[in-house]
């Protein structure tokens, strides 16, 4: 196939996809011109240029278009259902034939087709008007001319087209658009130039040698240039989620017709950019998520109305950053899940008994959707109720190392939040020791770390027959050995330091994993592994460490699996989260703190939940900025919290040519927009306890809490103190 | 190591007739493998093992950006793990096959040898055998085995099961095993 019809071939497709949008926004807005002159100018485009190439069959259903399209335009034709529908067929067929020129090289026109009753049927709605007798009959030499092509056909109806160009349109999403990629030439010419930058420091490191006395300048230069240029790679490679959102419109519609709904879909947040194979990763969930909603969620217009609610229904699609993923979140106004359904179904698949079930909470019941074979819907449709639905969605996230979020409110609606990544190919990690090897867990399924030192080992550790629990704040967690999973050497008791715990959490298994010892976190560039490693199921990848050494990535759900941690039998364990957060929710008595020291105060606290990390920083990395202190803290500036007065102390303790390190707890408040972070500068981080809130004094922007039998300070959770550190640093920058 | 050693002991009637060979040791055994079909001698590296693997995998070692995966040739042979340093070589991709590295005790050098003094295997070979070699060569010094590297590709010995029974560590991780 020569350029320009590839080319053409990626116009008009892209000219479709502009035209679907359009379409079904029509439908809501039947007088906007600008919509029905971008659909016009979509089918002329193609029209003109098929023309230029040769492709009759194409330039003929184009025309057929054109004419109908040139008649609602000059308002001879008012936008009908079945107007729409059939411009929608209109763009099927067109599809349909750019997908065969694409992979033939020829539109076909011998094969049977049944271009000539679509175009009838587009003529016969043109021909509505009485008024159109010329064009009637134009369009009628067409179809007669159409027809006496293709004599031998019998007529078909027009349904199969519609049923025919379903599979045609997966088709065309999953292949053609797949290999290529629009890139801005500017991000184009930016990578030239830094691949410039980076072979010209090639050379001089090359020349220069190891002694050189500007090497570790070079160093640093081939450093910044990798960065840049990895980021620029990476910009190229994200899309706008809207270019996924933009199929939506046209499944609904389609989807709410087959159920018998009536729904109206929102956006919110296209342009968010996700890199491209994150992108083709999620359709497929979205689209379940989606299917779901409109044949689950939403309930039929007669429902609505007797549940007070207005017959149309609301899907909100929306996307959004948050904390370096990206969530899409499917919302519909529907009834929510009905807990006792899901129960009851649960009960009869046998996937939890009877006991349990009366035991579960609301949120324990919603995760049970997300098992293997389970459904709900009362009779299986052709939309859904097959039995693969939520637990599909789930593992697909999951293995491009997002996670499933749902919430349901009875009467008011579901919300389906996924949660993916920003880009696949880096993943933040940490890399730890066990039998000798190095493994990298990613961060995304790292919940907590816990040292176990030898000689309290006994003591922590508990055993239900044979299997290890540990008993991390009242919950009980299993034990899972990452050198005798693998089959390491072991580290003899005797010359073993302790071990580490690390609380990992994926496909709704919670474990700790205890391995020899923690080495840095580190963002690692995933490799894929030759078939015969990926057979072994416990590991996604491998990664060259910094030291140059390789490291497995470990698939943290395989493990578990593995290793025999099962996701219902977490269930239990979460009962008891979900109950305590529940009382939490109640009263606000009860809750987590992370004890600290802070200069002037000593014994302070914040409830757990508002402190995402804890990092040490060298005290020359704060930077000043109008008398506050920032840090620059994973390509964000942090504004600094230091009620304690610990950098002065510091400052002044530090002595020259020593580095003190500082200790600041990362904690993150939402706000309208997003999540807002902040610092907290702390002398020592002393313990994480559960408390009792003894007094709320809001003014004071503190509170008194009961911790371990000890009256101390706390932090009112930082969210609105938050926001006005930021609005003030605004100011002075 | 270096490709570059013409070692022409043999005599060559004609061009079309020889064949170059890179010869390999394993143990006490001396292989050839068609230049063609090497793309690079990697020399000494450390491997990382792979815990869980089949035993006739030797491990990973970055190359060139990837992950290649190794074969470790004497344990293919039956032989003992070797102590001392080894050598890697890194096979050529042909077409959909893919790229992996092939671990022996020491690389010796290129060898040109006539086409006609290749012998099939011999009846007599056990399975294993017969799909490692390829027939040999008849050397003034012995007998320098051909091997196929197609047939070395992990996926393929995989699939074979000849080499399955054993692996490394030797462990089944069953829960109970906790």
């Amino acid at each position: 196939m020569d350029d320009l019809t590839k080319e053409f071939i990626a116009e008009s497709q892209e000219g479709l996809d502009r035209m679907e949008r359009c379409l079904t926004e029509l439908e809501t807005r039947p007088d906007d011109a600008e919509l029905l002159g971008e659909i016009f100018r979509a089918v002329h485009t193609i029209k003109g240029t098929t023309g230029f190439l040769g492709f009759d069959r194409l330039e003929k259903l184009a025309h057929s278009g054109e004419h109908l399209l040139g008649s609602l335009r000059d308002g001879r034709l008012t936008v009908t259902s079945d107007l729409i529908s059939g411009l929608l067929r209109l763009m099927d067929g067109l599809r349909a034939i750019l997908v065969l020129i694409e992979e033939t090289g020829g539109e076909g026109t011998r094969a049977g087709d049944e271009d000539g009753e679509l175009i009838a049927e587009l003529a016969e709605l043109n021909g509505q008007m009485p008024a159109e007798h010329v064009e009637e009959r134009e369009s009628g030499l067409e179809i007669a001319l159409v027809e006496g092509t293709r004599t031998s056909e019998a007529p078909v109806a027009t349904m199969p087209v519609a049923g025919a160009a379903g599979p045609v349109l997966e088709k065309t999403s999953g292949g053609g658009g797949d290999k290529t990629l629009r890139i801005d030439v500017d991000v184009l010419n930016r990578m030239m130039n830094l691949v410039g930058e980076l072979v010209l420091t090639r050379n001089q490191m090359l020349q220069s040698g190891m002694e050189a006395a500007n090497f570790p300048e070079l160093a640093r230069r081939l450093d910044s240039v990798t960065a840049d240029l990895r980021e620029t790679v990476m910009q190229a490679r994200m899309q706008p989620v809207g270019n996924l959102f933009g199929k939506f419109p046209r499944m609904v519609r389609d989807l709410s017709r087959t159920c018998g709904r009536e729904v109206r879909v929102e956006f919110s947040g296209q342009e968010t950019g996700l890199d491209k194979s994150l992108l083709e990763a999620i359709k497929d969930p979205l689209t379940h998520a989606v299917r779901n909603a409109v044949d689950h969620g939403i309930e039929s217009p007669a429902d609505r109305v007797l549940a007070g609610k207005a017959a149309e229904g609301c899907l909100r699609l929306r996307a959004f950053h948050e904390s370096g993923s990206v969530v899409i979140e499917v919302a519909d106004d529907g009834a929510g899940i009905p807990t006792e359904r899901v129960l009851q179904k649960a009960i009869e698949r046998n996937l939890v008994t009877a006991e349990q079930a009366a035991e579960m909470s609301e949120r324990e019941v919603l995760q049970l959707i997300f098992l293997p074979g389970f459904s709900t819907a009362a009779a299986v449709t052709t939309v859904s109720g097959r039995g693969v639905g939520m637990d599909v969605v789930r593992a697909n996230v999951e293995k491009v190392g997002g996670s499933v979020e749902l919430e349901s409110r009875k009467g008011l609606g579901t919300t389906l939040r996924l949660r993916v990544p920003l880009t696949l190919a880096i993943v933040p990690s940490l890399v730890v020791r066990s039998g000798g090897h190095s493994f990298a867990l990613p961060q995304s399924a790292l919940v907590e770390l816990v040292d176990i030192p030898q000689r309290e080992f006994a003591q922590v550790v508990q055993r239900i027959g044979s299997s290890e629990l540990f008993r991390l704040r009242e919950r009980l967690l299993p034990m899972v050995w990452l050198d005798r999973l693998l089959g390491l050497e072991t580290e003899s008791p005797e010359t073993s330091k302790g071990h580490y715990l690390a609380v990992l959490e994926a496909e709704g298994c919670r474990y700790g994993l205890v391995v020899d010892d923690l080495m840095s976190p580190e963002e690692i560039v995933v490799k894929p592994l030759s078939p015969v490693l990926r057979e072994i199921g416990l590991f996604s990848g491998a990664t060259v460490l910094g030291n140059g050494t390789l490291a497995l990535i470990l698939d943290i759900g395989a493990t578990a699996a593995r290793a025999g941690v099962k996701p219902v039998e977490e269930e239990s364990g979460d009962a008891e989260a979900s109950e305590s957060s529940k009382t939490k929710g109640a009263g606000r008595a009860e809750a987590s703190f992370l004890i600290f020291a802070d200069g002037a105060r000593g014994r302070t606290a914040l409830p757990l939940n508002v402190v995402e990390r804890i990092e040490s920083v060298p005290l020359s990395q704060i930077e000043y900025a109008g008398g506050r202190p920032l840090l620059q803290y994973r390509g964000e500036l942090l504004p600094l919290k230091d009620d304690g007065g610990v950098l002065a102390e510091l400052e002044l303790e530090q002595r020259a040519g020593e580095e003190v390190l500082v200790t600041v707890l990362i904690c993150g408040g939402r706000v309208a927009g997003g999540v807002q972070r902040v610092g907290m500068v702390v002398r020592k981080v002393l313990d994480v306890s559960d408390g009792t809130l003894l007094d709320a004094d809001a003014a004071e922007g503190m509170e008194l809490a009961m911790v371990k039998d000890r009256v101390t300070m706390v932090h009112r959770e930082s969210g609105m103190s938050v926001g006005t550190g930021a609005a003030a640093w605004q100011e002075v920058a | 190591m270096r490709l570059g050693e013409w070692d022409r002991a043999d005599e060559i009637q004609d061009e079309d007739d020889a064949v170059s060979l890179c010869s390999l040791y394993a143990g006490s055994e001396s292989f050839g493998i068609d230049t063609n079909k090497i793309r690079e001698v990697l020399g000494e590296r450390e491997l990382q093992r792979v815990p869980m693997s089949p035993a006739f995998i030797a491990g990973v070692v970055p190359y060139r950006g990837e992950v290649l995966t190794t074969v470790n040739l004497r344990a293919l042979l039956g032989m003992e793990e070797h102590a001392g340093r080894c050598c890697v070589l890194v096979m050529e991709d042909d077409g959909a096959g893919e790229r992996f590295g092939l671990v022996v005790d020491a690389v010796g050098g290129v060898v040109t040898v006539s086409r006609r003094k290749l012998e099939a295997n011999p009846c007599t070979l056990e399975a294993r055998g017969r799909w490692l070699f390829d027939g040999a060569y008849k050397m003034e010094t012995g007998l320098m085995i051909r091997l196929d590297p197609m047939k070395l590709c992990p996926s393929r010995l995989s699939e074979t099961g000849l080499f399955r029974p054993s692996m490394n560590g030797g462990t089944d991780a069953s829960p109970d095993r906790r």
